[in-house]
């Protein structure tokens, strides 16, 4: 433990994507660590955020407490089962040089990041949990700080992608990526040379900045799929709610629930 | 022992000697938790003498007094993970120890300022006696403290930000947070004046609440108020 504890502070203190590190590749971030980590500290945030449940009702909830516990790592880890196979489909056909082992270990380590964020929040969320009766506050108060992380944590991804396009165009020995050399006057267009290195490299960053997207709008909505989290004191316990409305819409309505003073 | 503090205090508010921004910072956290405590009790007790000072009544001295100093240390203690987490990751690690002394210390800087606006603060109580002016003075005490600590905050986060930009964001990330906590932590941990009318206690039995949602129902009270429709 105290050896995961070692590499998930490597990780945040960014000794694990330094470019010479990554020149080398990504073997050296262990995803094994990465993903136990992940779902330690996404059960600590469960339970912090699953505390509600307990606490605002006269009967407590232990069953949304351990079911939150649970939901919040599988949230973040099927969000990347959904998500990963369009990564990896979509960069090898334009041509990203990362394998797929490769894009895997980076985007487990920018979740882990996530987690890490999101988990330091957990005092503050059970602080508001201890003295707030609002559930629409409550609500809002988890969209912003998992808002906040996922943030934190993508823009991380696309920092540790940035290096990694240097190290390895430094270690290819190729220039800058500049714009791609225009045919001389006079040479037939077949004999452009499309010399891939940087250029290449540049469309990781941009499949990857795509992907971002994807990812937030199928994190958003597979956090609606797997609700209650919280769970409104005012509804009993399930494991799963049915299908309705979507996430946006649900938050747009406890802005407006919180504002009507409830 | 007295001595020692207010030199340390002295050197401190000036920023000289052990607290001289390039100075190195072992054994300048301790005198600044230090400061807050004592400076907190301080001024949290003459906050307290509002309603205090009557006969049965001097309870409300020690309740505030240990009020002050545990609103900005458990705020402190509970935005410091995610503060700590943040700069890690944004690159920032290396520099921690010199942003936990810039925090703390400006947290002393509150406290100290606060202790020192105490007298005026017990005249003002000495010449009203209505609770809401109390109420108000505390907050603009509280206010002027603040504004004061950002020549603290300056002070140590200057050579930081000149160091790297990113300093600044975070020094934002920061006040950002522990506003949004202390507000919260400050209504829960209600009251800190004791209302003269009320009885003596520790926590108010309704005070159990979100200051955001009562703000939420401000707002909207105000808005029917001036739309009803």
């Amino acid at each position: 433990m105290l050896q995961w504890i070692r590499e998930l502070d490597d990780l945040l203190r960014g000794n694990k994507t330094k470019p010479d590190l990554l020149a080398a590749g990504t073997r050296h971030l262990p995803l094994g660590a990465f993903v136990g980590l992940g779902l330690v500290l996404g059960v600590l945030y469960g339970l912090c955020m699953g505390l509600f449940a307990v606490l605002s009702r006269s009967a407590p909830c232990i069953q949304q407490l351990a079911a939150t516990a649970v939901k919040v790592p599988a949230l973040f880890f099927l969000t990347l089962v959904v998500t990963y196979p369009s990564l990896y489909v979509f960069g090898a056909l334009l041509g990203v040089r990362l394998g797929p082992g490769d894009m895997l270990r980076l985007i487990v380590a920018a979740l882990l990041v996530n987690l890490a964020v999101l988990a330091s929040f957990g005092p503050i969320t059970a602080f508001f949990t201890l003295s707030t009766t609002s559930y629409y506050f409550m609500k809002l108060l988890n969209v912003a700080f998992f808002a906040i992380s996922g943030c934190i944590g993508l823009a991380f991804l696309l920092k540790v992608l940035e290096r990694l396009e240097e190290a390895q165009a430094v270690e290819s020995g190729a220039t800058p990526p500049a714009d791609p050399p225009a045919a001389a006057p006079g040479q037939p267009p077949g004999l452009r040379i499309p010399w891939p290195g940087p250029a290449k490299a540049s469309k990781a960053r941009d499949v990857f900045r795509v992907w971002v997207i994807l990812y937030a709008l199928v994190g958003a909505q597979m956090g609606w799929i797997l609700r209650p989290f919280i769970l409104d004191p005012k509804l009993e316990f399930v494991l799963f709610r049915g299908r309705q409305a979507n996430i946006f819409l649900d938050v747009l309505e406890s802005l407006g629930k919180l504002l009507g003073g409830r | 022992m007295m001595g020692a503090f207010l030199r340390a205090m002295d050197e401190f508010l000036r920023g000289r000697g052990r607290f001289a921004v390039e100075a190195p910072l072992a054994g300048r956290l301790r005198w600044l938790f230090a400061f807050v405590l004592a400076g907190g009790i301080f001024y949290g007790a003459v906050m307290g003498s509002f309603s205090g000072l009557a006969p049965g009544r001097f309870h409300q001295l020690v309740y505030s007094g240990v009020k002050v100093p545990i609103l900005l240390l458990v705020t402190f203690g509970l935005c410091l993970p995610s503060f700590f987490v943040i700069n890690s990751v944004a690159g920032l690690r290396d520099d921690f120890g010199q942003v936990l002394q810039a925090i703390v210390g400006t947290q002393a800087c509150v406290t100290l300022v606060l202790a020192a606006l105490a007298p005026v603060t017990a005249l003002l109580y000495g010449s009203c006696a209505d609770y809401a002016v109390a109420v108000f003075v505390n907050g603009v005490m509280f206010a002027t403290a603040a504004a004061t600590a950002q020549i603290v905050v300056r002070r140590y986060y200057a050579p930081l930000v000149s160091r790297n930009a990113r300093h600044r964001t975070m020094l934002h990330v920061w006040l950002g947070l522990y506003v949004f906590v202390g507000i919260q932590m400050a209504w829960v941990l209600r009251p800190f004046i004791g209302d003269p009318d009320r009885p003596v206690v520790f926590f108010r039995a309704d005070a159990w609440g979100n200051a955001y949602v009562v703000v939420a129902q401000l707002i909207r009270h105000t808005l029917n108020a001036v739309f009803p429709f």
